[in-house]
């Protein structure tokens, strides 16, 4: 039975046993086997909410070591959780957790980690999922995602039985955008492409081309609810590897998609004349202005007609680069050029 | 019917260009000329310090000469908070399409009079918001727009009324700035589609980019220097150009005279263009094949349409006369496309299309005669749903209308309360192109609330109604299903 969302879903609940189990008075049941009171309750739910502290650590520790990022991604979540819960059960959440980590951080046996996941197992699968999101999280937090990791996520959710869906989506979240940007920052690699869209490579040619198909048309569907220009980007660049390892796959031929060469530093070059008139403070808002032109290399002895010109040339120069195989770094520097030279246009249209 | 002909036009409203077709005294769809005496207005607009508005050819004849305030390529930020500032005001997509609408509808109406029934049309993959934005750029150019139809499934209108069609058949649209394929079953005059997919941004201005890539990157090998359009004096029509003559002819060359380099000849062949445009061709070769899957599981090809089910394919829109896109039908369907008037086709499609919806009174007989049997039945573009939770799966986005289904469209669902004495409901319409669950995938195009009365227990029936008339507008409402009531949803921009 589906639920249409009410104003408190998760943490009403939580809220409940923490916040009034003091007035708890047992409940009517089998008289010789005395039902478990509230307080005992209360005692579960909270080593099954602190729990989670344990199943993070366990992922964190998936890749051998525990780092800052993902002690501080540990801790962040944490705090974000307890605000959740509101001020009267938060205390005792947080100090049941912090204990958690503490024990946690001296290593986590497998043992342990069963034990951690049978408790939270008593937990709505909503809660489960948060925990699950939390050791995607941690995986994540240093950028780098290995073998190790993947199989701690894929036996943290076996565990905590949580349902396939919610484990792709997770993956999609915290995972893909790593993978994709490992598969796109060096040389092409078509198969770890493939690998990055659920593409065995021991599979016939024509299932992987179905399998691009279908990829295509969720990346493609992606970039239309994408809000921000990065996720855009990062969806185009995926259409780009899609198309690519389709062709390569038909002709055999790998596509040549040499990223746009740098504009060079050797002798010979004519670098572009560097600001040395300030304009007017009124008409450009500093310090975007300035900032923007040095970024663009704006000549300011020119008028804004012939910077908008300038700016025009610019720009199909920046969108001429993305459409080659950046690595997300070349790629976010890209969409920053374009941002700055959009900022740039609208205050020099402005002075005309 | 009367003895008066009707008049009535289809405008193609393009992201490059814009024409104007008319439903003739004789029942024939015919182009119309614009001021300047062309059938084609570039979608350009100049806007001066003074405010005076150029559109068009004039317009387009400034673009990327440095000339301030043109505005070119604004349909594809239709239903964005896009804007550009001019002389301390700002202009939007939708008052720029509203100033390309008013030019040409004046142009026309300057030799023919004002129209009674104006029919536009806009991608097939057009988001709910981008339709909404184009009502109201028609509404702010003055016209009385009562109806509206996908370009692909004007185009198919057109075939079907020029050439004898019964079975399946696949629009290929590849425009200035969009790429949509729609699959259609017709029989005579009556089309059905069946499906649609596209790709939003992938139309002639990215083979455009391709190809001043390849330009770029010959002049560095040959000055080993950037490539500056600029210094060069090459603009967007120059590189349009080249296009059109690699569409024609195996190889030309272009003669730039850089300031700094003096002049330089670069030489470009139809192969090193193919090339470049290869990533772009091969996209929208996946987006034939999505189409032909009907929005039905990858691996349940039983369900799918065949390539070889597909009678023929109509290439429409400027972009598929390129060689290049001609040839990728060919290699995926394993025969010939037909390309027919593939410019005009949809204007002409959009000219049919809204005599067909002004039959009734107002046509002339052979007006009438040649509307008559025409059938046209449309189908949603998108999936719209709603975000729910359930305990096995958490928060997910669940389809309460498919893409797909028959318009016009009305679905009910039911969902429940989650809480004893639950006094308010967060409701919201999503909007994805596949079917999604993951929240996280899907655009929210409204979010509200329902109130509850208080002192009610958990299970309270919620009741979900969508539904998606002919012309593009949806209506939702979320119901009390004890007390009845409900919220409206308004899906204007803005609300």
């Amino acid at each position: 039975m589906a639920y249409v969302i009410g104003a408190i879903i998760l943490f009403w609940g939580l809220k409940f046993f923490f916040g009034q189990q003091d007035q708890s008075t047992g409940s009517v049941g089998n008289p010789s086997r005395p039902a478990p009171s509230r307080s005992d309750k209360a005692e579960e739910m909270l080593e099954a909410v602190a729990a989670s502290m344990t199943v993070g650590v366990y992922c964190a520790l998936g890749d051998g070591n525990l780092d800052n990022r993902e002690t501080a991604t540990l801790r962040r979540w944490k705090d974000e959780f307890l605000k959740k819960v509101g001020d009267e059960a938060a205390p005792m959440i947080g100090k049941a957790m912090e204990a958690e980590i503490q024990r946690s951080l001296r290593g986590v046996s497998e043992e342990r980690l069963h034990q951690a996941c049978l408790k939270q197992k008593s937990l709505p699968v909503e809660l489960r999922s948060m925990t699950m999101g939390l050791a995607f999280e941690v995986v994540a937090a240093d950028k780098k995602v290995e073998g190790s990791e993947i199989a701690s996520l894929q036996k943290v959710a076996r565990l905590l039985a949580i349902p396939e869906e919610t484990y792709k989506r997770l993956e999609d979240k915290y995972l893909k955008p790593i993978q994709l940007a490992a598969a796109t920052s060096g040389p092409a690699n078509a198969s770890e492409h493939e690998r990055l869209l659920g593409i065995d490579p021991s599979w016939p040619k024509d299932r992987k081309l179905t399998q691009l198909t279908s990829e295509f048309a969720k990346y493609n569907a992606r970039m239309q609810t994408a809000q921000d220009d990065t996720k855009r980007a990062q969806c185009r660049r995926m259409l780009e590897i899609i198309a690519d390892l389709r062709e390569e796959l038909i002709t055999g031929r790998k596509p040549d998609r040499t990223p746009a060469p740098q504009p060079r530093t050797t002798a010979g070059s004519t670098p572009r004349p560097a600001p040395t008139t300030p304009l007017p403070a009124s008409s450009i808002p500093a310090p975007v202005g300035s900032k923007d032109e040095i970024l663009i290399g704006v000549d300011l002895t020119q008028s804004p007609r012939q910077r908008l010109t300038f700016l025009e040339t610019e720009e199909a120069r920046w969108k001429g680069r993305m459409a080659n195989q950046l690595p997300p770094a070349a790629l976010a520097k890209c969409e920053t050029a374009l941002q700055a030279i959009r900022r740039l246009r609208n205050v020099y249209q402005a002075q005309i | 019917m009367t003895d008066k002909a009707a008049n009535i036009i289809g405008i193609d409203l393009g992201t490059t260009t814009t024409l104007v077709a008319r439903f003739n005294e004789a029942g024939k769809p015919e182009m119309t000329n614009n001021a300047e005496g062309a059938t084609i207005t570039p979608s350009v607009i100049q806007i001066d310090d003074s405010g005076s508005v150029i559109v068009g050819t004039e317009a387009k004849k400034f673009l990327g000469t440095g000339q301030p305030n043109i505005y070119a390529e604004f349909k594809r930020e239709m239903g964005s908070d896009k804007s550009w500032p001019i002389g301390g005001k700002t202009v939007t997509p939708v008052e720029l399409s509203a100033l390309l609408l008013k030019k040409v509808v004046a142009d026309y109406a300057e030799q023919f009079g004002q129209p009674q029934s104006v029919v536009i049309t806009w991608p097939a993959n057009y988001r709910n918001e981008q339709r909404e934005a184009t009502k109201e750029a028609a509404a702010r150019a003055g016209l009385k727009v009562e109806y509206y139809i996908e370009e692909p499934t004007a185009a198919a209108l057109y075939y079907a009324t020029d050439t004898a069609l019964d079975g399946k058949y696949l629009v290929y649209d590849f425009g200035g700035g969009t790429f949509d394929v729609t699959l259609i079953e017709a029989h005579g005059n009556k089309i059905d589609v069946l499906y649609q997919d596209g790709v939003q941004e992938l139309g002639g201005k990215d083979l455009d980019n391709a190809l001043l890539k390849i330009i770029g990157e010959k002049f560095r090998a040959k000055t080993n220097d950037e490539f500056d359009a600029v210094d060069c004096n090459f603009d967007k029509l120059a590189v349009e150009g080249s296009k059109h003559t690699l569409s024609t002819k195996d190889k030309t060359s272009i003669r730039l005279v850089s300031a700094k380099h003096g002049p330089i000849v670069i030489d470009l062949s139809r192969d090193e263009f193919e090339a470049g445009i290869s990533h772009l061709v091969s996209q929208a070769e996946m987006a034939c094949e999505n189409v032909l899957r009907c929005g039905k599981d990858p691996a349940d090809t039983a369900q799918h349409v065949k390539k070889s089910d597909i009678k023929d394919i109509f290439m429409a829109g400027g972009t598929s006369r390129v060689p290049a896109m001609q040839a990728s039908v060919e290699r995926l369907f394993g025969k010939k496309p037909k390309v027919k008037n593939p410019a005009e086709a949809i204007a002409m499609g959009a000219a049919i299309y809204a005599a067909h919806k002004a039959s009734g009174g107002t046509l002339n007989a052979l007006q009438g005669q040649a509307v008559a049997n025409i059938d046209v039945s449309l189908i949603a573009p998108h999936f719209f749903g709603t975000s729910v939770y359930d305990n096995d799966s958490g928060l997910y986005n669940d389809t309460v209308i498919s893409k797909g289904n028959k318009l016009p469209c009305r679905e009910e669902r039911t969902y429940y309360t989650m809480r004893d004495n639950q006094t308010k409901v967060d409701c919201d319409v999503t909007q994805s192109a596949i079917e999604e669950k993951n929240c996280e995938y899907v655009t929210k195009i409204w979010q509200g609330s329902l109130e509850l009365p208080s002192g009610r227990p958990a299970g309270q029936p919620i009741k979900v109604i969508y539904s998606y008339d002919i012309n593009g507008t949806m209506h939702c409402s979320f119901k009390d299903g004890e007390n009845g009531r409900s919220t409206e949803v308004n899906l204007k921009p803005g609300n």
